[in-house]
């Protein structure tokens, strides 16, 4: 393992480093400034590195070595210009987001008081900064899906910060079951059918095997597969309806995830699996499809939205839906062309939510029209978002409007007019919208009577991506050189052409048509309202095809547990129910098509000579025992009869020379005796003088069907367990090398410890589990839990 | 309740806990092994309880805090599990070591023994933690 792939690991490892002392510094009762200072600690780290792998690490840097082993999936490094632009972006705004959320976060905090916890805050940012670095650096593509999966889990604890707000809760679960629950589960089979077709899970060998994989038949469903992955997390139509409630989070979170880094994971897996499926027509529509609708979608309901973060969310979706049809066009340039917005869109996106934070940290307000006016108030937080939005809205000479230049230019190579039109469209959207957002946080109405300074920290983030933004803007080739043109590269080897300079052509003239149609729009909005609500009614109704969906879920489980009445009786009927069936099940349709070769051959253990004298008396006990539970009525004395059976069974195992089975036997019955006993106790008298006294329960035909066939069924199974005795047992060897291997001479032992010692594990974990459940059980209806 | 019952009582508990670490510590070469110990020792813990009534047993025993041996002990099963892999075997092959402890001679460690104490704190404070719950809700 090189330098510089060490280095790489411990890219991804320092942010998950910075989690664990995040939860030890929690143990040991740190206050919020030790979970602040770790947090920026472990960011700053991480982005030193990144920039040192940036600067100096060979491309691609590619390492890897087994993990499980058995079914051929590994973990390793694949680190090139592709995963260096998204480790940068997320290191770089993790970096700003955790130092705006120094004054941010208390604030907040102390606002909503709904059980928000510093340590939860900064564990999780970290968590997913690592993750999210794992995902892009990862050599293998089971890896990829973990650390995706990982990237979702961290989103659903940051976006449930305020647990005890139930709004919270539900907008956590709704993204953890839309990204991860649908989307990762689709990513997981994309993937698994990827690697099983390509006979590797390494990612540089997946992607090498392009042509390979062209013409397998799982081609189209692993496409279709990873496309809803990357949708659902990157919140495209129709899956996008989690990411604005996903804005309750706190405002920083916003920012980082949910504009930068959590949607781009889609982006990433789509650029990254480009060079496979870029070619094929699927591909095109599809993605482009999504791309197209989303833009659409996103645009139209962000001018409906009425809370400032809601309509930024909107337009991410919308700003998302350009990088998808860009990727969905296919060619290398309109990959450069996707991989320059998801660039430009993290800076200018991340930096409006830092500005939308600053207003509510201000004046506690968060909807439009509540707010407004603040532009004298908070001039320098209104210069930033001043700059951010005209940048979104594509307005030259910013850095927002290279994003539509290059979109206008990708769309015109197509030569397809109706996408052109679309473009121009969603292009006067997004600067409809954005100055809708300028204008409603800053410039109309009054501004409220009160509002709180705003510390320096919280305007270095917006200030510095306001910079950027003016920076890429006046020189966009900078980003392009550095950082776009050679991850665009790094699938193929060809650098693709990004044309970012000023050209008296179509695409500057289509442009400047869309500002003015933006800008005309946004002047005459309110006629605008009734068409705009006549469209967004049917994409709101997506929301509730969720909320419907999930309800139903709930309902059917409701149903389900209805099985679980507290009545010992209905659960003896559905256990014997259950055994009847699956020996019906296996004696009639299993066992003739069961190929039972290894059943034959040894030599029954039955009949085993004549019966003793001494063996006859305890078979008849356990007889006698087993008769007696049922005919007695005294439930002391039936506890008693079962006992005799247990033991009887224990003097049978020691007289077979099995010590060990009837030692365990013998104390198991004891110990199982006594807490019968306790039960009985816990029976109220007034029950316990009933079940003695009282009438005796009708059998009804179904009860005695049922424990008719059970007890058969069992008979015949125990009768072919002793009549059919493996070919090729195991006993013999664990006779044979118990003590050779294990030294120990109790055969027993060894299997239980040794040889088998995997099973044990498992066993005393059920063990241990179901005490502490009845430990639990049992507070809780004392009402001593708390 | 006599004193003659008091000492049968305290004696079986010294008695119970002594066999269940012959149990423990023999159990490679004879009957027994981690489970039927932790049985034997919560059997004679239990004897405690029926012979001297839940509070007097409780106060007696109060040191032990039984619901968390199910958990300590499944963390030292997954200990043990987990040893030979810091040597590059895999998950829960076979290891051992001998020492030489003065006095005594030659000591042989296995990993088979520490994973039988987990097993041992498992079943033993798992089986006390039920009986001493339910028990409680009787008493």
């Amino acid at each position: 393992m090189s330098h510089e792939a060490l280095l790489a690991v411990a890219t991804i490892g320092v942010p998950l480093l910075g989690t664990a002392l995040v939860a030890v510094a929690r143990l040991l009762r740190r206050t919020g400034r030790t979970f602040a200072r770790l947090g920026l600690a472990a960011a700053t780290l991480a982005a030193l590195l990144v920039a040192w792998l940036w600067a100096a690490a060979p491309r691609p840097l590619s390492w890897q070595t087994g993990w499980i082993e058995v079914a051929g999936i590994g973990v390793g490094l694949y680190v090139d210009d592709l995963s260096l632009l998204f480790a940068v972006l997320v290191t770089g705004i993790s970096l700003l987001s955790l130092l705006y959320s120094l004054r941010y976060l208390p604030h907040e905090l102390e606002e909503r008081r709904a059980g928000g916890d510093e340590a939860v805050y900064y564990g999780s940012m970290l968590l997913f900064t690592g993750a999210m670095l794992g995902m892009v650096f990862s050599g293998d593509v089971i890896q990829l899906y973990v650390f995706w999966e990982l990237t979702g889990v961290a989103s659903f604890l940051l976006i449930g910060l305020h647990w005890q707000d139930a709004q919270a809760r539900a907008a956590a679960v709704k993204t953890l079951l839309i990204t991860t629950g649908s989307g990762g589960l689709a990513l997981l089979v994309g993937v698994l059918l990827l690697g099983g077709a390509a006979g590797t899970y390494a990612l540089p060998e997946v992607l090498a095997r392009r042509e390979a994989l062209q013409a397998t038949p799982v081609f189209g469903v692993a496409l279709v597969l990873l496309l809803l992955g990357a949708a659902a997390k990157s919140a495209q139509f129709p899956f996008h309806v989690w990411l604005p409630d996903a804005m309750i989070a706190p405002t920083p979170v916003s920012a980082f995830l949910h504009s930068a880094a959590l949607v781009a994971a889609g982006v990433y897996l789509l650029a990254r699996f480009h060079p496979v499926f870029a070619g094929a027509p699927l591909w095109g529509w599809s993605v482009a499809g999504v791309g197209v609708a989303s833009m659409l979608v996103g645009g139209i309901l962000a001018l409906r939205a009425r809370e400032f973060k809601a309509l930024l969310a909107y337009s991410t979706i919308s700003q998302y839906g350009f990088i998808f049809t860009l990727l969905g066009y296919g060619s290398p340039e309109a990959l450069a062309a996707a991989l320059f917005s998801f660039w430009q869109h993290g800076l200018v996106k991340a930096g409006l939510f830092f500005a939308a934070g600053i207003v509510t940290y201000a004046t506690g307000l968060r909807t439009f029209g509540a707010a407004g006016g603040l532009w004298a108030r908070l001039p320098v937080a209104f210069v930033m978002a001043a700059t951010l939005a005209l940048s979104l809205g594509g307005v030259p000479p910013l850095a927002g409007f290279w994003m539509k230049e290059v979109f206008l230019g990708a769309t015109l190579a197509t030569h397809h007019l109706a996408l052109v039109v679309l473009a121009v469209l969603a292009g006067a959207l997004t600067l409809t919208y954005m100055l809708r957002f300028l204008a409603g946080a800053f410039l109309h109405g009054a501004a409220p009577p009160r509002t709180e300074p705003v510390p320096a920290t919280m305007l270095v983030a917006p200030g510095v991506l306001a910079a950027l933004t003016v920076l890429f803007g006046l020189w966009p080739g900078l980003a392009g050189a550095a950082l776009v043109q050679p991850a665009a590269a790094a699938p193929t080897g060809a650098v693709p052409h990004l044309d970012l300079a000023y050209h008296l052509d179509l695409r500057l003239a289509l442009s400047l048509v869309a500002l003015g149609l933006g800008a005309a729009a946004f002047l005459t909005l309110r006629r605008w309202a009734a068409l705009i609500d006549a469209v967004a009614r049917p994409a709101w109704s997506l929301d509730r095809l969720y909320t419907g969906t999930a309800a139903g879920v709930g309902h059917a489980g409701r149903r389900a547990l209805r099985v679980q009445n507290g009545f010992l009786l209905s659960y003896l009927h559905l256990t014997l129910l259950g055994l009847v069936g699956l020996l019906a099940f296996t004696g009639l349709f299993l066992a003739p098509v069961l190929p039972v070769p290894t059943l034959t051959g040894g030599a029954p253990l039955l009949p085993r000579g004549p019966l003793d004298g001494g063996m006859a008396l305890l078979l008849l006990l356990i007889a006698v025992g087993a008769v007696l539970t049922f005919v007695i009525r005294y439930h002391l004395h039936m506890i008693l009869a079962l006992s005799v059976v247990g033991y009887v069974i224990g003097a049978l195992f020691a007289l077979e020379f099995a010590l060990d089975v009837g030692l365990v036997q013998v104390l198991v019955e004891t110990i199982v005796a006594v807490i019968f006993v306790i039960m009985l106790a816990l029976i109220p008298p007034a029950v316990r003088q009933h079940l003695v006294l009282g009438p005796r329960q009708r059998l009804t035909l179904v009860m005695v069907a049922l424990s008719a066939l059970g007890g058969l069924g069992s008979a015949w199974l125990s009768w072919l367990a002793i009549t059919h005795t493996p070919a090729d047992p195991i006993a013999p060897w664990f006779n044979e090398h118990a003590f050779a291997l294990t030294q120990a001479r109790d055969v027993v032992a060894a299997i239980l410890v040794d040889f088998r010692a995997l099973d044990t594990l498992g066993e005393i974990t059920v063990f241990a589990i179901a005490a502490t459940g009845v430990y639990t059980l049992v507070r809780l209806i004392r009402g001593e839990a708390g | 309740m006599t004193p003659l019952i008091r000492l049968v009582t305290r004696a079986t508990l010294l008695i119970a806990l002594l066999t269940s670490m012959t149990y423990l510590v023999g159990g490679d070469q004879g009957p027994g092994d981690g489970f039927s110990a932790g049985v034997v020792s919560a059997l004679g813990l239990t004897l405690q309880y029926i012979a001297f009534g839940y509070h007097e047993a409780r106060r007696t025993l109060r040191r032990f805090r039984f619901e968390r041996m199910p958990p300590v002990g499944l963390a030292i099963a997954l200990l043990a599990a987990l040893l030979p892999v810091v040597t590059g075997e895999p998950l829960l092959a076979i290891l051992e070591v001998h020492m030489t402890v003065p006095l005594v001679g030659v000591v042989r460690l296995t990993r088979a023994l520490l994973f039988d104490v987990g097993i041992y704190l498992v079943v033993g404070g798992g089986a006390m933690t039920v009986i001493e719950s339910l028990g409680r809700a009787i008493a």
